[in-house]
């Protein structure tokens, strides 16, 4: 992590008021345009802003970690696994609403913590993938079908498809077994 | 791990295995730790980097979760959060404030503009007589809902008529649409999928521009479910610009951020 950016997160962390609004003025527009077109109102993003500004803080309060990107991006990135979550445990409360427990707000944020290191961790090791594994396990993942798999990376059967996506995933769950952070992530 | 056991854990994920295979795959679950490692590993990947699902935590005691929560609760962390949001509170509030007083400077030119803009809008009432409403924005965030689609989520069966199902849903999301009518061919009303087999047709149908056969393929849809069908019959209707059919099934917005809602 830069410099530059452990003082920004270490004002963010102190509260510095004009850290957040320079944050909120450069940011702000971006998410509440995702979260507008993504079946949101104005007060959810809003709210997205200040509970991924929250998490970012706790986290760096717990212990200092890497961003691979602009702290912007980075940031805007969190806000849109935070919606993700939220429109997914809508989804979850309409279609499954008695095994849903109430989990009291500061777990819930605290699982929203460890789910966003979890994203970090595998999207990082998917991104050291070669190119073809990469894109093969991208639209794998999106549960393109097999036969689609074929045609587009031009190989001769879906048996050929299958192996090579075996051989890509063993790849990328052994790299993330080796990751240290793994181990305090895989019973959440 | 074994290719062999990469296909069934897939086949789990995708909750096709048969009732014996699925009995002989929990009880292997329970006894071999690594292959149930391997399992959850391969589940949370598929949620974690595909689009439509997001992987829950759930473990409320490991450590990490109980780290995050115990610096969650410090008062210091709750006045963080207090602080931060009457931050946001005060500058959204100086700035609707700031954008007043450039308003007052201004109100000269407004006023000027106003009796100017008075003039354009009679003109307008003058020459036009109906007012019309662009739908366009709110017919978009209607159609993505992709309302009655959720089949994953739906249904617990692992047949293949789910896979087809799924197959077809990919297809419309990639605007290919004659092969979700393809993917769908070989089913008929026996199967107790029929409802969204019927939709995903129509809705296929409908993007290929053969609006009369969606129109059609609606009733039969209307059979099983008369709100989904009443929903994208009214979608359709507004997409052609015939808003007096749409308002049947719809209420359409009378604002531009207005969401479009199913008449009751």
């Amino acid at each position: 992590m830069s410099q530059k950016m452990i003082l920004f997160l270490e004002n963010l962390s102190d509260g510095k008021q004009e850290e957040v609004i320079l944050l909120y003025q450069k940011v702000f527009p971006k998410i509440e345009h995702y979260v507008l077109n993504n079946n949101g109102r104005l007060g959810d993003a809003d709210d997205i802003f200040q509970r991924a500004l929250l998490q970012l803080i706790v986290r760096y309060r717990k212990e200092p970690f890497d961003i691979h990107a602009s702290f912007e991006n980075y940031f805007f990135m969190v806000c849109k696994n935070l919606w993700r979550r939220e429109l997914n445990s809508t989804r979850l409360t309409i279609h499954n609403s008695d095994l849903l427990n109430n989990v009291p707000d500061e777990t819930d944020n605290a699982f929203a913590i460890v789910e966003q290191e979890r994203y970090d961790l595998f999207t990082e090791k998917l991104a050291a993938l070669s190119d073809n594994c990469k894109q093969l396990l991208q639209l794998f993942f999106k549960k393109t079908p097999y036969d689609v798999l074929m045609h587009k990376f031009n190989y001769n059967s879906e048996s050929v498809v299958r192996q090579r996506i075996f051989k890509c995933k063993n790849r990328l769950v052994e790299l993330i077994k080796k990751d240290n952070r793994y181990d305090n992530l895989k019973d959440v | 791990m074994k290719i062999e056991d990469d296909i069934l854990i897939e086949k789990f994920l995708k909750n096709t295995l048969s009732d014996e295979e699925r009995t002989s795959f929990m009880k292997r679950m329970a006894s071999d730790t690594s292959f149930k490692e391997h399992v959850i590993l391969e589940q949370q990947l598929l949620e974690v980097l595909g689009d439509n699902y997001w992987s829950f935590a759930t473990n409320e005691k490991n450590a990490r979760v109980v780290a995050y929560k115990k610096i969650l609760e410090s008062e210091e962390t709750q006045q963080l959060k207090t602080t931060i949001a009457e931050t946001l509170e005060q500058h959204k509030q100086q700035a609707s404030q700031s954008s007043v007083k450039h308003a007052f400077s201004l109100s000269f030119i407004l006023k000027v503009a106003a009796v100017f803009l008075i003039f354009c809008i009679s003109v307008f009432w003058y020459f036009s007589s109906n007012t019309t409403i662009d739908y366009a924005a709110a017919s978009k965030r209607a159609w993505d809902k992709n309302i009655g689609l959720d089949f994953a989520l739906r249904s617990t069966s692992a047949d293949t008529v789910k896979v087809s199902l799924e197959k077809a849903l990919y297809y419309y999301s990639h605007q290919e649409y004659d092969s979700v009518l393809s993917t769908l061919k070989p089913y008929r009303d026996a199967n107790h999928q029929y409802k969204d087999i019927l939709l995903m047709r129509a809705l296929a149908h409908y993007r290929l521009h053969y609006t009369k056969t969606a129109m059609t393929t609606l009733d039969s849809v209307a059979i099983h479910a008369p709100k989904i069908a009443k929903w994208y019959r009214g979608l359709m209707y507004l997409d052609q610009h015939k808003i007096e059919e749409a308002s049947l099934f719809l209420e359409l917005p009378s604002e531009a951020n207005q969401e479009i809602k199913l008449k009751e």
